[in-house]
């Protein structure tokens, strides 16, 4: 019964039907075609009520009313093996299996989703909670590609249950054809996959996905010679674009059927390890069951692949086994050789078909890089860099501090001195006026030159700069023959240095640790540089940034040439060698910048109101008792004991005194300074310009730069060395060694000026 | 090749990855492949064993994977390379 104006869904259940036409557009027949569902299709109507649901070649389609409208049919008589119809019987397909593997992310669901259209099953691995994809898609009358999704895995060496999923599948199953997807933008991780594949017994075919991409990214890929060095069938795609995925599904059946030639060149041992391994290979040959091939397996014993190694073990007797571990136990790191081989050959492969990269984030890294780590010009920048910090921060920063002292702490001390005076003692007017204000409050004007600073600092640190900034100082220190990852402790230094001590922890070396932790109170921290900022313009003007930058340079050489001193004579060169990887640069994000700059404004004010606050009060109580002056203080008669040290350094008792007091709190330096200078009704900047000669100027900043760590700093060197001799030790030569270089500069400015 | 990298992070001369791939002529990524390779074989490790207890409250945690170091194994294996 023939009625060309028939269509699907007119037709009853249980019966058979050919397809004559199908009536839609392109993306209709597209659609139709993936099902199977094309004219001279035999189909059997197994449902008929709402969605029209036929069996053709044993698969089950559903299909819509609407979409069963379009499909013109011809009635071939009932389903019963008397009435079919051998006429439109068509003969059973060439079904090939095929597997998709890849590293998760490179888009092999894509392309499985591609290729098998909703003829796709989706359950679980035997045993297993990974997904297992199966899909099916129909090539023409005569051919169904069986594909399976493998797992994800980076590689065949059983590491997770994803690598393990795939090589039993590869091994068990043998499909006709493995199709490795590989990412072209990173086409190293992917390839070292196809060589663990290529040592199996397995037709591949490399599908290079993302083509569109790596074209972006500057990455030139070329198919025909990666083609040619492989011996196998590469398909350049972009399946996102569904491109090359016709010319895959060729590839696919051609290498199944033998008509595209499949001559793989896998990565090859050196002959001393082939040795190795037909000589392995020889010992299990008669002891490993099918489907193992016995030179694979050899190749992963000598990998000392765990997996394979206990199969292995359970397959062979106990005596060939002792035997055989006897053997290979000399061969411990032929690991080494055999995934050394695999990244030769990747090397090669990528020498030969993939062009230089040109632009993007990790070449504008490497471009920069040349200049910011360069022996020498790193230097340069790294010192122009800090110059540019502190040019801009006294430039943005100082205007403003030297207006909250002028307008909120001189005009807060007048406030209270006309307030309080007549209603409470008169210490009491001068202990909130010269220790609390005077003290604590001239700290508090920082927070301008601090908040412009760190957020420079935050700048360089989210941009990958500060990182460049220790390697530098990491890198001169083992040139001096001094050498650690201590590397990311000092970076951490100019924070803070009590993380920094913490984080000494990463060095496992003993005496690494302690060399690091005794170099750490020499990088200045946040505080630190905070003081500096503050001081350098009122002693320097114009030349401040010269003189603050130039400051931090000889700090950091100061931590070069010491550790290179500490290495040789306290450890006897004992070195530890690592390999690091520096951040790429990036634009700072600034989420990160304003939230760092708050924690350490946060953390400074915090500071403020507590110990320096405390350590204000504290300072003009011992200035001002017993008096009658701050000359017959208690404070003056401790700064008087030290008269000998402070000539011979140029300073007198009160900056003495400021910089003892900083032991507690580097910022007290200034809270000291402001109570023993205040009182005189005119800011504290305005003194210190006036009083303090540049020659003790500079010697009092040298000292301030790198004498003592502070409190916390020293009670955490204890904690993680547990010893007081280091501890000592530590005060003792920064002190020393503070006192001395002091006592340099100011004796050598001295006959200069 | 494994061997290169290992014997040339020994030598210490080239402590930044990225320079390390040049000096051995191949890409960042493949000498970064190598090293993570290198480390789940046992030759490299990027945690101090003393790390462990206090692991969380290090305040380098979030930097200290970017960095590796040479196991006893592979000093060993190297000294005897050289005899």
């Amino acid at each position: 019964m023939n009625d060309s104006s028939l269509v699907l869904s007119q037709v009853r259940t249980g019966e058979r039907v050919r397809i004559e036409h199908l009536h839609g557009g392109p993306t209709f027949l597209s659609r139709m075609a993936a099902l199977g569902i094309r004219p001279g299709v035999c189909l059997e109507v197994l449902q008929n009520h709402g969605a029209v649901v036929v069996c053709s070649h044993e698969t089950r389609v559903v299909l819509g009313r609407g979409e069963a409208e379009k499909v013109y049919v011809s009635r071939q008589g009932l389903v019963s093996p008397e009435m079919a119809d051998t006429s439109c019987t068509v003969p059973e397909p060439k079904r090939y299996l095929v597997a998709l593997a890849g590293q998760p992310n490179v888009g092999k669901s894509t392309i499985f989703n591609l290729l098998t259209g909703l003829n796709q099953h989706v359950g679980n691995w035997p045993g297993k909670t990974v997904e297992k994809k199966v899909g099916h898609h129909r090539v023409d009358d005569d051919v169904v590609l069986e594909i399976i999704d493998l797992p994800g895995a980076y590689s065949l060496t059983a590491n997770s249950q994803e690598e393990r999923i795939s090589r039993d599948f590869i091994i068990q199953e043998k499909p006709d054809v493995v199709v490795v997807v590989v990412d072209a933008t990173h086409l190293e991780r992917g390839l070292y996959l196809l060589a663990e594949i290529l040592a199996l017994p397995v037709k591949v075919v490399l599908a290079v996905n993302m083509m569109d991409l790596s074209e972006e990214e500057g990455i030139h890929i070329e198919p025909r010679i990666l083609e040619t060095a492989l011996g196998l069938p590469v398909i350049p795609m972009a399946a996102s674009r569904n491109q090359g995925v016709r010319e895959l599904v060729e590839a696919v059946v051609d290498t199944a059927a033998g008509k595209r030639p499949f001559q793989p060149k896998p990565p090859a041992l050196k002959p001393p390890f082939e040795k190795l391994r037909q000589e392995i290979e020889a010992k299990i040959g008669n002891h490993v069951p099918d489907p193992y091939p016995v030179d694979w397996v050899a190749l992963k014993l000598l990998e000392g692949d765990l997996e394979i190694t206990a199969k292995v073990k359970s397959w062979i007797p106990p005596d060939c086994w002792s035997e055989l571990s006897d053997f290979m136990h000399p061969h411990e790191d032929s690991v080494l050789a055999i995934v050394g081989s695999r990244y030769e050959w990747i090397a090669r492969l990528l020498k030969a078909a993939v062009h230089e990269i040109q632009g993007g984030r990790i070449s504008m890294t490497d471009r920069l890089d040349r200049i910011a780590i360069h022996p020498l010009w790193g230097w340069v920048i790294l010192i122009s860099v800090l110059g540019s910090v502190f040019l801009l921060t006294y430039t943005i920063a100082l205007p403003l501090q030297e207006w909250l002292e002028n307008h909120l702490i001189l005009l807060a001390q007048r406030w209270v001195n006309h307030e309080m005076s007549g209603h409470a003692p008169s210490w009491v007017t001068a202990l909130a006026s010269e220790g609390v204000l005077g003290g604590a409050g001239t700290v508090l004007t920082f927070l301008p030159i601090l908040a412009v600073f760190f957020t420079f600092m935050a700048i360089l640190e989210d941009s990958g700069y500060l990182a460049r900034a220790a390697y530098m100082v990491d890198r001169c220190m083992h040139l001096m023959g001094l050498h650690g990852k201590s590397f990311l402790p000092l970076f951490l230094g100019f924070g803070c240095n009590v993380p920094a001590v913490m984080g000494t922890r990463i060095l496992e070396s003993p005496l690494n640790r302690l060399l690091t932790i005794l170099l750490i109170p020499l990088v200045p921290c946040s505080a630190r540089l905070g003081v500096l900022a503050f001081l350098t313009p009122i002693f320097f003007g114009s030349r401040a940034t010269l003189v603050a930058t130039g400051l931090v340079v000889f700090n950091l050489f100061l931590v070069m040439i010491l550790g290179a001193l500490f290495h040789r004579l306290l450890f006897h060169g004992h070195q530890e060698a690592f390999i690091m990887e520096l951040p790429l640069y990036h634009a700072p994000n600034w989420k990160t910048v304003l939230l760092d700059v708050w924690h350490h404004c946060l953390a400074f004010l915090r500071r403020a109101g507590g110990i320096i606050l405390m350590m204000a009060v504290i300072i003009w109580i011992l200035s001002n008792f017993p008096g009658p002056g701050i000359e017959h203080s208690w404070l003056a008669v401790v700064g008087r004991g030290l008269s000998p040290i402070g000539e011979l350094l140029g300073m007198d008792w009160r900056l003495l005194m400021a910089l003892l007091t900083g032991f507690v709190a580097k910022e007290n330096v200034v809270a000291t300074l402001g109570v023993l200078y205040s009182g005189e009704g005119t800011a504290l900047r305005e003194i210190l310009a006036r009083t303090i000669p540049i020659p003790t100027a500079v010697a009092f900043l040298v000292v301030m730069m790198i004498y003592l760590p502070c409190l916390a700093t020293t009670v955490t060197i204890y904690q993680e060395t547990r010893s007081l001799r280091w501890t000592l030790f530590d005060i003792v030569v920064t002190l020393m060694l503070a006192i001395l270089l002091g006592i340099t500069v100011y004796q050598v400015m001295l006959k200069l000026i | 090749m494994l061997k290169s990298v290992l014997a040339e992070i020994a030598k210490g001369k080239e402590s930044d990855m990225r320079r390390l791939a040049k000096r051995l002529g191949v890409s960042n990524t493949l000498v970064r492949q190598m090293v993570k390779t290198l480390e789940k074989t046992g030759y490299l490790h990027s945690a101090s064993p003393t790390c462990i207890p206090v692991c969380n409250q290090c305040p380098i945690r979030q930097k200290c994977s970017a960095i590796w170091v040479l196991t006893p194994k592979t000093r060993q294996m190297l000294k005897e390379t050289k005899k």
